[in-house]
């Protein structure tokens, strides 16, 4: 869900520049105080920008991938983890390969890096002890591209480029099938596998199950 | 630790590098809801060409373009995380 440029006019683009700004420079006061594990942070990163380009078709001739904020947020305990990545992955998506406009980066930042992050990294939290971590890495990952989807119908529909109605129905409806097919299975594949496997590579925060 | 990150990023890499053959080329949930609407006909503009267009190597034929592009952006996006991440670690 890459907004292009054009279809967000700039004195709208500008503000959701500033709102996402101002969490971005909050996730780099957690890069710089509250972790240390780089390598795996751009380890993470990398591996968020390979399967953005994994598109998984769904009904309706239509097509999504993972965004993997509140994977990120998850495997590093943090929902700023989310923001700092896709903040980077987005900037490299836009700048050198034309994927999402470079005057809406703040809004895609905002919403895949900040709305979708926040959202499904405290369903996250809120869910695991009742339902487990594979359950609740699903639902809070679904939950936010969900989030995101009807955030962007919302900013498109302030920008007179789509129909308020129609746009929350579409964007909803694909992204309701996105969510179980890409964003929830393979946040809960990547979350439970990693658990598994390698446990100890990851945050304290992270790997705590009570 | 640090083998294990090397096959975390040999994942990554080899998810990059399988994504132009099994992606599908259906138009993603934002590019359909927009071919549905007058109002989003024609307003997409590109103000900035940038070197790989649609993960692609402009000149390479076929699907070499489209690995070697996500190849780049794979690495691009590591060695961009690793230094913007140590560059502030060591600040703080």
């Amino acid at each position: 869900m890459h907004i292009p440029d054009g279809f967000i006019p700039l004195s709208q683009a500008a503000i959701y520049a500033l709102i996402a700004l101002v969490f971005i420079v909050r996730s780099t006061k957690w890069a710089r105080e509250e972790f240390s594990e780089v390598p795996l942070l751009a380890t993470l990163a990398a591996g968020i920008f390979a399967i953005q380009a994994l598109n998984i078709p769904i009904p309706w001739g239509t097509s999504g991938h993972m965004t993997g904020g509140v994977l990120a947020a998850i495997l590093l305990g943090s929902p700023w983890a989310g923001v700092f990545i896709l903040t980077l992955v987005l900037v490299v998506q836009a700048l050198f390969f034309a994927d999402g406009g470079i005057t809406v980066l703040g809004a895609n930042i905002l919403n895949m890096g900040v709305i979708s992050t926040f959202l499904g990294y405290y369903t996250y939290l809120a869910l695991r002890k009742r339902v487990g971590i594979a359950a609740a890495s699903f639902a809070g990952a679904w939950l936010g591209l969900v989030a995101a989807a009807l955030a962007t119908a919302l900013e498109l529909a302030l920008a007179g480029t789509f129909p308020l109605r129609e746009g929350l129905i579409f964007m909803g409806m694909y992204h309701v099938v996105i969510g179980l097919v890409a964003e929830g299975t393979l946040t809960a594949l990547v979350v439970t596998t990693v658990l598994r496997v390698s446990p100890e590579i990851l945050p304290a925060k992270a790997r705590e199950v009570a | 630790m640090q083998r294990r990150y090397a096959v975390a990023l040999g994942i990554a890499f080899l998810v990059a590098v399988l994504a132009p053959f099994l992606a599908s080329s259906n138009p993603d949930g934002l590019e359909k809801t927009a071919e549905k609407f007058e109002s989003a006909q024609d307003r997409e503009a590109e103000l900035l060409s940038s070197p790989f267009p649609d993960y692609t190597v402009p000149g390479m034929p076929g699907a070499a373009s489209e690995v070697v592009a996500m190849i780049i952006g794979t690495a691009l996006v590591f060695v961009l995380s690793l230094g913007v991440a140590r560059a502030l670690t060591k600040a703080g």
